[in-house]
């Protein structure tokens, strides 16, 4: 095989390697492209401030439902716990480790009970005063309700108590007839309302577009995934040059020849 | 041998950290020890109005609750406060004397750092301090470097006990 020949098998073979990476990274070419100009952007584009809703994405991503959702109704109000968020209606009102056991309205407040602690919140969702077992309340609170005589009653550990709206004094009352605050499921609509909430500011728009740029998106292979697409894409920009000198040079050699 | 100084740094800072925090004295204890097994009823003052504003004002944010208790015994009123050093709330327990600190005591403190606050040695400042028409204190407390924040939150809580405590004399 002459020498010329070989040359130009060679520059026909990298001719085919350049058209077939480039095809079958193309889309990926593109994916790196918008993402990057989208990161470059990203105060522009607000891409921190926007929150991802796709029931898909949150999952994939970890951001799920919490498995137990304790809700009390307190007259027309609604008490929620997710993981360790408390709601009231649909405001995020505190964040605690301890589970609620209960919630009242009562005097125009709602308290919510947990074991060791009572919360006091205005109807708008503003804490009034948080009670401990420091300040006199019973131990080991399983339950709160109101009694007959329309006073706060808890059953604890150590039996059953009652208290007016402000707390001070607690009385064991083992007589006192009271409804239980019981738990029920949310409305399905303000269950919606939380759920969006809760979810929708986990996940921001810039973490998605950083990740698929990253190609974390797809995992921990996902990374290597993009870095091989990178090492094609340097070997696209080399082959092309390469091909091109080649071609130029050929053209030139030929017109030499000519003349 | 570098390996093994990180290691040891790591679990030193570790260590601190975890030794920062903890209960000092459980608030109950703190009001038996203070009225002396004599614990009067508590009362109770709204942060509204003009109160809630000048509190505001001394926290530099909006209190984190409307109402706050005080047990009150005669000329002496014990308070016990919370406020965010840095990132997690420091409980103190204040006592009043006739419109001055009798004693400062830190009795949960949460954050990761800063705990020398709770030494007497800082809060033994804070005694006979008295608060001016300005809601400043009229004497000085000397920081402790490494605690700023601590310290901060334990001297807007001091003027804070100190305000309150003028309200309901």
């Amino acid at each position: 095989m002459t020498r010329h020949k070989k040359h130009g098998i060679k520059l026909r073979s990298m001719y085919q390697w350049h058209r077939y990476i480039g095809v079958s990274i193309a889309l990926f070419i593109i994916i790196l492209s918008v993402t990057g100009i989208m990161l470059n952007h990203t105060e522009q584009l607000n891409l921190n401030e926007k929150y991802v809703e796709s029931d898909f994405l949150l999952n994939h991503y970890g951001i799920s439902v919490p498995k137990k959702i304790k809700s009390f109704p307190a007259a027309k109000h609604w008490v929620s716990q997710w993981d360790n968020q408390l709601y009231l209606n649909s405001k995020p009102i505190r964040i605690t480790d301890e589970n609620i056991v209960g919630a009242i309205f009562i005097q125009n407040m709602i308290i919510i009970a947990q074991s060791n602690t009572l919360y006091i919140f205005t109807p708008d969702g503003e804490l009034v005063e948080r009670v401990s077992g420091s300040d006199g309340i019973p131990s080991g609170i399983e339950a709160i309700g109101i009694t007959d005589k329309n006073l706060i009653s808890v059953r604890a550990a150590t039996g059953n108590f009652t208290t007016n709206e402000d707390l001070l004094f607690w009385k064991k009352s083992p007589a006192a007839i009271s409804i239980w605050s019981d738990s029920a499921k949310l409305p399905k609509a303000l269950q919606q309302t939380i759920l969006g909430l809760y979810r929708g500011k986990g996940l921001s728009l810039e973490r998605i577009v950083l990740d698929l740029h990253s190609g974390r998106i797809f995992g921990g292979w996902g990374v290597y995934f993009m870095d091989l697409i990178a090492i094609f894409m340097i070997f696209l920009a080399s082959s092309g040059t390469w091909l091109w000198v080649m071609r130029y040079v050929k053209r030139k050699q030929h017109e030499k020849h000519k003349h | 041998m570098k390996k093994y100084s990180l290691t040891f740094l790591f679990l030193f800072l570790t260590v601190s950290a975890l030794h920062a925090r903890g209960t000092y004295q459980e608030p109950a204890a703190f009001l038996e020890d203070t009225f002396k097994g004599n614990v009067p009823v508590a009362k109770k003052i709204w942060l509204t109005g003009d109160t809630g504003k000048t509190v505001t004002t001394i926290l530099q944010h909006k209190p984190d609750r409307l109402r706050v208790r005080y047990w009150k015994q005669e000329q002496r009123s014990a308070w016990i406060l919370e406020e965010i050093g840095k990132e997690k709330p420091i409980t103190v327990g204040f006592v009043i004397n006739n419109n001055k600190i009798e004693r400062v005591k830190v009795l949960i403190f949460r954050e990761s750092r800063g705990d020398e606050v709770r030494h007497d040695f800082f809060t033994r400042q804070f005694s006979e301090a008295k608060i001016k028409p300005d809601t400043s204190l009229n004497q000085n407390i000397d920081g402790i470097s490494g605690a700023t924040m601590s310290v901060r939150a334990l001297t807007k809580l001091s003027r804070v006990a100190l305000f309150l405590s003028s309200k309901i004399q």
